[in-house]
């Protein structure tokens, strides 16, 4: 909401709860009676701070003293107004309508000691909300980290003023001379009530509000003469290094006593390998491989021949048995008819001409291997033989016998 | 993640030279913030010869050598330091220029959003920091051979969150935030400022001016 949104809500406010905002001003005690059909009007009003919960007073609602000087203004109201800006003004006007009140009183004058009182009870009223908005102004100020101006500069000169302005609210709450109130209104209660109780509760909450400012100030203040320290720093040493382009600090690592600030330890690698299934190195792995394809690849012209891809006709080739499968299967045929065993050495006699005879045993046993299941359950190969003495793994076969199954 | 998990990685990244804060790891910042955790990383790192270190506002966390007698530790130490003061010209350079180009009066502090875009359009139409820029790729830590200040612009981010002064915010973002790295470099440069007696260049040069003028 901007600020031209949120000055038509409070004043639509004021026009809203008009009737109850003036019953509570002529009152006298400028009090709002907290009934039913009151209870969202006070609390829009104490929501948009034109009241407030008196806690230091029963917890009852009333009228901001700012409401009040607004129809006293408008309305020319008649009122010994004695808060200043100035705390010690305001404070010699309060002790001025005490003892004026304690005169009245004493003289019988009913009429004038319950108007003095009236005012009196005004006066402290809005000298305890005037150092209670002092308080709070400050804060607002610190909570919005002097969020106006964004110049460091700006933001130092504000902290200076807030300083000043919590040291200066400060210095005037000591002179508040407390010790002759206490005795001004030590024979009447209800001066008692104002005096002895409310003013002081406001002045050590002020007090305590402020103390904490300053210390948030002073924090604050430090924070930011260290970012104007290190700006200085950076733009004088930009200026060094462009007067003095050779410029080197001295080596203090040669130093017997090395400064703390070199003790810097010196990366060691800790990962070896790497993991290619960890999704957080999904980035390193992308730049890597965005990397290859940097690399342009080599000028090779590709030269090529279509082939044609259409299956006009279909040709079924036969194909022909070689002479030693020839061979080899009239062997396993001759096992199968004739039910016996042959030796694969014997069987050399039927293999062709100029073949040999470890490719011969070969060409039986992979012609076995290469049966289908039912083919081979037909016949058993077996290869008598022995083990060799030393090398007990090897075995030497003496030779490939086809039995039938 | 298990407690052993998290120790394991803040160890790790301590040993290979990472700044721990909350801007560049809050997990491992927030594990080391507390009491506990944070001695049993410093106990484990005693027991290799080195130690926790935090810079002086305690936001930022670093491996440092516990003792530095044995002379291999000394040349260690050398070669680290060199490394830093190395790149203290190129990131001094930087700071001036990100605070000129974005008219602060503060240099960028840990926590500080830097925006690739913000720079580059202010970059575009000054030709003066164009000029900055192009003294910072010359040589040294962000040394390119590119032309283009928006090259040299991303040439120089990315070396600043290679080194660890930025962490991006998303792996698509130009956005960034600069680390508590910055924090122990504004150590090193106020170390460096006391003890070379740096003097106020500009105010040398105007007093020069002024007495010139008045002879």
């Amino acid at each position: 909401m901007n600020s031209t949104n949120a000055g038509i809500k409070v004043l639509r406010a004021l026009a809203k709860h008009a009737e109850i905002i003036t019953l509570a001003y002529e009152s006298g005690n400028n009090q709002i009676p907290e009934r039913m059909d009151t209870t969202k009007a006070i609390e829009e009003l104490i929501r948009l701070r034109l009241a407030i919960r008196d806690e230091s007073h029963g917890g009852v609602v009333r009228l901001n003293s700012t409401v009040k000087n607004l129809m006293d203004y408008s309305l020319k109201t008649i009122r010994l107004k004695m808060v200043n800006v100035d705390i010690g003004e305001a404070v010699d006007g309060i002790l001025f309508l005490a003892e004026a009140y304690n005169k009245a009183k004493n003289a019988g004058a009913n009429a004038d000691s319950a108007k003095y009182l009236n005012d009196l009870d005004s006066n402290v009223v809005e000298l305890c909300d005037s150092l209670t908005d002092q308080a709070r102004d400050i804060w607002r100020q610190i909570d919005s980290d002097f969020g106006s101006v964004s110049l460091l500069s700006g933001k130092i000169a504000l902290n200076k003023n807030a300083l000043n302005k919590v040291q200066r609210i400060l210095k005037s709450l000591e002179l508040i001379d407390l010790e002759t109130m206490h005795k001004l209104s030590s024979r009447d209660s209800e001066m008692r009530k104002l005096l002895h109780v409310r003013l002081p509760d406001a002045i050590d909450s002020c007090r305590r509000d402020l103390s904490d400012a300053i210390h948030r100030l002073n924090r604050m203040m430090f924070k930011l003469n260290q970012l104007a320290a290190r700006a200085r720093m950076v733009s004088q040493m930009v200026d060094h290094y462009a007067l003095n382009p050779s410029f080197e600090p001295e080596d203090y690592t040669q130093r017997l006593d090395i400064p703390g600030i070199c003790h810097v330890a010196y990366p060691i690698p800790v990962m070896g390998m790497v993991d290619i299934s960890n999704q957080n190195m999904e980035i390193e792995f992308s730049d890597i491989i965005g990397g290859l394809r940097n690399e342009p690849p080599p000028d090779e012209r590709q030269e090529f021949t279509r082939i044609t891809t259409s299956l006009d006709e279909q040709v079924t080739e036969q194909l022909q048995w070689g002479e030693i499968q020839e061979a080899i299967r009239e062997v396993f045929l001759a096992c199968l008819s004739d039910g016996r065993t042959i030796s694969g050495i014997d069987s050399f006699l039927l293999a062709p001409k100029d073949t040999d005879l470890m490719l011969w045993l070969y060409a039986l046993i992979t012609t076995f291997n290469a049966m289908s299941e039912a083919e081979q359950a037909l016949f058993t190969l077996d290869y008598p033989g022995e083990f060799d003495p030393v090398f007990t793994a090897n075995y030497h076969a003496r030779d490939v016998i086809l039995c039938p199954a | 993640m298990s407690e052993v998990d998290q120790l394991t990685i803040i160890v790790e990244q301590l040993l290979a030279g990472r700044f721990i804060c909350e801007f560049s790891d809050n997990t491992s910042y927030e594990y080391l913030s507390k009491d506990a955790y944070r001695q049993g990383v410093d106990s484990f790192l005693q027991r290799i010869g080195r130690r926790l270190k935090t810079t002086d506002d305690k936001s930022t966390y670093y491996c440092a050598y516990a003792s530095i007698h044995a002379n291999e530790r000394r040349a260690d130490v050398r070669r680290q330091f060199r490394e830093t003061i190395n790149t203290l010209e190129p990131l001094c350079r930087w700071l001036k220029l990100v605070m000129s180009a974005l008219q602060r009066d503060a240099s960028l502090q840990p926590g500080d959003v830097v925006r690739h875009g913000e720079l580059l359009s202010v970059l575009e139409v000054s030709p003066a920091l164009i000029d900055d820029l192009s003294i910072i790729v010359r040589s040294g830590l962000f040394a390119t051979k590119r032309d283009a200040a928006k090259d040299q612009l991303n040439h120089v981010i990315n070396g600043l969150v290679e080194q660890g002064y930025l962490v991006r915010h998303s792996p698509t973002s130009s956005v960034y935030t600069a680390t508590g790295k910055w924090g122990y470099l504004y150590e090193v440069l106020e170390f460096v400022h006391t003890h070379e007696t740096i003097a106020d260049e500009s105010s040398v040069e105007a007093s020069t001016e002024q007495r010139d003028l008045s002879l």
